[in-house]
C-alpha cells in the first residue's frame, strides 16, 4: 500500500459528476450520467448493478483504463482528466485489477504471470521479484502450482493467479469485475474468504463490481448503480425489482 | 519495463509460435543468403582481379593490338614482328616485345581442348612479367635456342589438385589449322614440355595459365607467318603524361588501327563493368529480402490480432505505449537478426560451391578460357559484408514491423480486452 498518498481525508478515491458518453454511430449513448463516489482506504466495497447499468463504463474508469466525459475521477491523488497516455498507464500500475475472465496469459506459468505484473514496474531485480511472486502465490494457497500453465489450473486456482498479480504490484486497491462469475460456489467461497481476509489483515482496500447479490452482501458497504448513476440504497427495491443473487446469470455482452 | 525482461518476453512469445517463426526466418535467409553469395564472391573477384593485375603487370606497360569494331576498323590490318622494332624506337619506350597467339588444340583427359600457344621472346618477356613469367618445374631456356614448350599451370594440373596432367619431360603434340590458299592443312606437332610455369590467374592478357609458350622464331618457323596478335611496350616510366605521350604516338603512327591500352585503364573498365553486374545482381537479390519484408509485416498483423486481448492485460497491468511498440520491434528485430545470420552463413557457403563449380566447369568445357571467370576465386567474407548483411536483415524487418507495432502500441486498453 502506498502511504505517501493521504491527503486530507484517506481517499484513495473521489469521483464527482462523472460522465460518460459514448456515440454509437452517430447517437450518444450516456453510460454515466453523474457518477458521485468517495473511497477510503482499507474499505471494502461493492458496487452493485444490473447489465447495462454502466457498470463496466464505471470499473473501466476506476481501472484507469478510460477517461471520464465529464466531471473529476481521482485516483490516488490524480484527477483521470489530466495524464496523458503515458501517466494513465502508470495510474494503472496502482490499480490491482481482476477480470471476471481472469485474464492471465496463457502461454505462461502461474509465476511467469505474477512475475510479469512486477517486471512492468521495473523496480525490482530478478530474483527479488521471483521471490516475492513466489510469497504472494503462497499466501493465496498456490504454492503448490507456481509452474502451472493457466490451463492445467481450475477457475478458482486461475482466479487466485490472478488475485496473486493484482497484489503483486502493491496497488492502491484491488479492483474486481465479477470476479466470482466463472467459478463454481465452492470455489467462489474460497475466494470470498480469500479476499475478506485480504481487507481485515492485510488492510488491502478492496471494490467489487458485480451483479451479485450475495457477493455485494459480503462487502462493508454496497452501492448501487442503476442508469449510470450511483445511489446509496438500492432505488429499485420500492419498485419491487431486485438484484438476482444467482451467479448464473447471463454475462455483460462487452466482457 | 527493463530491456532484459522486454527480450525475454519477446523471445518467449516467439517461441509459442515456432513454426511460424521458423517460415517467417526463412524469408530473410533467402534474401540474406543471395546478398552475402554475391557480395563475397564479388569481393573475392575483386581481391583475385587486383593480387593478378598487381603481379603480372608492369605499370609502365603498354599494350598494343590490332584494332577491332566495326565502325573505322581496318578487318585487313595487320601487326608484323618488324613492328615490333618500330615501337621499340619511340620516344620514352624503353623496350618492345612481340606477342603471337594462336589457337590450337590439344588431347585432354576426357575431350580436346581447344587453347592458345603464344610466340613469345623468353627474355623480354621476363623483362615484362617478372613474377610470373616463372618456372615452378623444369627450365625455360633463356638465350639458348629451343623446340621445347614451356605449359601453364593448369595444362601441368588441370583439376586444381595433385592430379597430374602433363609433366616436364613428356611429350605434348598440339593440332592445328592452316590455309593454303583456298585449301585447308591439318597440321601437328610434337615436342617435350620444358617448364611448367607457377600460377597466374586467368585475367587479361597477362600469363596465362592454360597458354603454351613457344619462341617468337619457333612460332613464325612453325606457322609461316610474320604477323604478331600484339606487341608490349615498356615506357621509361608509369607517368600518365608519358603513358599518354606514347599512346598517341603509336596511335597516331598507324592511322589509328591499332588499340593502345594500359593495364590500369583495363582493370578499372572490368573493374566498373563487375560492379555494375554486382549492383543489379544484389537488387534483384534485394528484391527478395523485401518480399521477406512483407512476410514479416503480414505475420506480425496476424500477430497483433491475435494477441490483442493479451496486449489488453499488458495495458490493464501499466505497461506503456512505447513498450509495446519495443514487444513487437524486439520480436521482428529477432526474426531478422536470426534470419541474417544463417544467412551469412548460407550465402558464404553457397559463395564457395559456386567457386567450386567454378573451377569444376572449367576442365569440362571443351574451352576452358571461357570458363575461367571465377578460376581462382574464393569467396571473401569481410566484416564490412557481414555488418551490410546484418543492418540490412535487421532493418529491413524493423521497417516493415513497424507498422503493426505501432498499431499494436496504439490499441485502446479498453478495446483490447473486449476483443475475442
Amino acid at each position: 500500500m502506498d502511504d505517501g498518498i493521504i491527503m486530507s481525508k484517506p481517499l484513495i478515491l473521489e469521483a464527482r459528476e462523472v460522465k460518460r458518453t459514448y456515440m454509437q454511430g452517430k447517437i450518444p449513448v450516456h453510460a454515466l450520467r453523474g457518477v458521485n463516489l468517495e473511497i477510503e482506504k482499507g474499505e471494502f466495497i461493492a458496487i452493485v448493478g444490473p447489465s447495462g447499468s454502466g457498470k463496466s463504463t464505471l470499473l473501466h474508469l476506476i481501472g484507469a483504463l478510460d477517461v471520464p466525459t465529464e466531471g473529476e475521477l481521482i485516483i490516488g491523488g490524480k484527477n483521470l482528466k489530466e495524464q496523458n497516455r503515458n501517466r494513465l498507464a502508470e495510474m494503472r500500475q496502482q490499480v490491482g485489477f481482476v477480470f471476471q475472465y481472469f485474464n492471465l496469459i496463457p502461454r505462461l506459468t502461474a509465476l511467469q504471470n505474477v512475475e510479469l505484473a512486477i517486471a512492468i514496474l521495473g523496480n525490482m531485480k530478478k530474483n527479488q521479484r521471483r521471490q516475492k511472486a513466489q510469497k504472494i502465490l503462497e499466501e493465496v494457497g498456490l504454492g503448490d502450482r507456481l509452474f502451472h500453465r493457466p490451463n492445467e489450473l481450475s477457475g478458482g486456482q486461475q482466479q487466485r493467479v490472478a488475485i496473486a498479480r493484482a497484489l503483486a504490484g502493491d496497488p492502491l486497491f484491488l479492483l474486481m469485475d465479477e470476479p466470482t462469475g466463472n467459478i463454481d460456489t465452492k470455489s467462489r467461497d474460497v475466494l470470498l474468504d480469500l479476499i475478506k481476509n485480504l481487507n481485515r489483515n492485510r488492510h488491502i482496500t478492496v471494490i467489487i463490481v458485480t451483479h451479485d447479490s450475495y457477493i455485494a452482501q459480503q462487502a462493508d458497504r454496497i452501492v448501487y448503480l442503476v442508469d449510470g448513476v450511483l445511489y446509496d440504497k438500492d432505488p429499485t427495491h420500492s419498485s419491487g425489482r431486485v438484484f438476482e443473487s444467482n451467479t448464473n446469470q447471463p454475462k455483460e455482452v462487452n466482457q | 519495463m527493463k530491456s532484459g525482461d522486454l527480450i525475454s518476453y519477446s523471445f518467449n512469445a516467439i517461441k509459442t509460435r515456432k513454426w511460424r517463426t521458423v517460415l517467417t526466418v526463412l524469408g530473410v535467409v533467402i534474401g540474406i543468403t543471395a546478398i552475402v553469395a554475391l557480395l563475397s564472391l564479388g569481393q573475392g573477384f575483386e581481391n583475385e582481379l587486383d593480387r593478378q593485375f598487381q603481379q603480372g603487370f608492369s605499370t609502365n606497360s603498354l599494350y598494343v593490338s590490332k584494332k577491332t569494331g566495326i565502325i573505322n576498323a581496318d578487318p585487313t590490318f595487320e601487326l608484323y614482328f618488324n613492328d615490333t622494332q618500330t615501337i621499340g624506337g619511340f620516344e620514352n619506350v624503353e623496350l618492345a616485345t612481340p606477342v603471337f597467339r594462336k589457337t590450337i588444340y590439344i588431347e585432354g583427359p576426357s575431350q580436346n581442348f581447344s587453347l592458345n600457344v603464344f610466340g613469345i621472346n623468353f627474355t623480354e618477356y621476363k623483362q615484362i612479367f617478372p613474377f610470373i613469367f616463372v618456372e615452378e618445374k623444369g627450365s625455360i631456356s633463356f638465350g639458348t635456342p629451343t623446340s621445347g614448350f614451356v605449359i601453364g599451370s593448369r595444362i601441368h594440373k588441370p583439376f586444381r589438385n595433385d592430379s597430374i596432367y602433363l609433366d616436364v619431360g613428356e611429350n605434348l603434340t598440339i593440332y592445328w589449322l592452316e590455309r593454303n590458299g583456298t585449301e585447308i592443312i591439318y597440321n601437328n606437332l610434337t615436342a617435350q614440355v620444358d617448364a611448367v610455369l607457377t600460377e597466374s590467374g586467368s585475367f587479361a592478357s597477362g600469363v596465362n595459365d592454360i597458354g603454351i609458350y613457344i619462341p617468337i622464331e619457333m612460332a613464325m618457323d612453325l606457322f609461316q607467318t610474320q604477323q604478331v596478335q600484339s606487341i608490349i611496350a615498356l615506357t621509361t616510366d608509369d607517368e600518365s603524361a608519358t603513358l599518354d605521350q606514347v599512346t598517341t604516338q603509336i596511335e597516331e603512327f598507324y592511322a589509328d588501327q591499332v588499340t593502345v591500352s594500359a593495364p590500369q585503364a583495363i582493370l578499372a573498365q572490368i573493374q566498373s563493368s563487375f560492379n555494375t553486374i554486382e549492383t543489379f545482381l544484389a537488387s534483384i537479390a534485394g528484391i527478395s529480402l523485401v518480399v521477406a519484408g512483407i512476410g514479416i509485416m503480414n505475420i506480425m498483423i496476424v500477430s497483433l490480432l491475435e494477441r490483442t486481448r493479451e496486449i489488453g492485460i499488458l495495458k490493464s497491468l501499466g505497461t506503456k505505449d512505447h513498450t509495446i511498440l519495443f514487444i513487437f520491434l524486439i520480436e521482428t528485430g529477432i526474426i531478422g537478426l536470426l534470419g541474417s545470420v544463417v544467412g551469412i552463413g548460407l550465402g558464404y557457403g553457397f559463395g564457395f560451391a559456386f567457386s567450386f563449380l567454378g573451377n569444376f566447369r572449367q576442365v569440362s568445357i571443351q574451352n576452358p578460357a571461357a570458363g575461367s571467370i571465377f578460376t581462382g576465386v574464393s569467396p571473401v567474407l569481410s566484416f564490412s559484408i557481414v555488418l551490410q548483411a546484418i543492418l540490412f536483415g535487421v532493418l529491413t524487418s524493423l521497417i516493415f514491423g513497424l507498422y503493426p507495432a505501432i498499431r499494436a502500441a496504439r490499441l485502446k486498453p479498453v478495446d483490447a480486452l473486449r476483443f475475442e
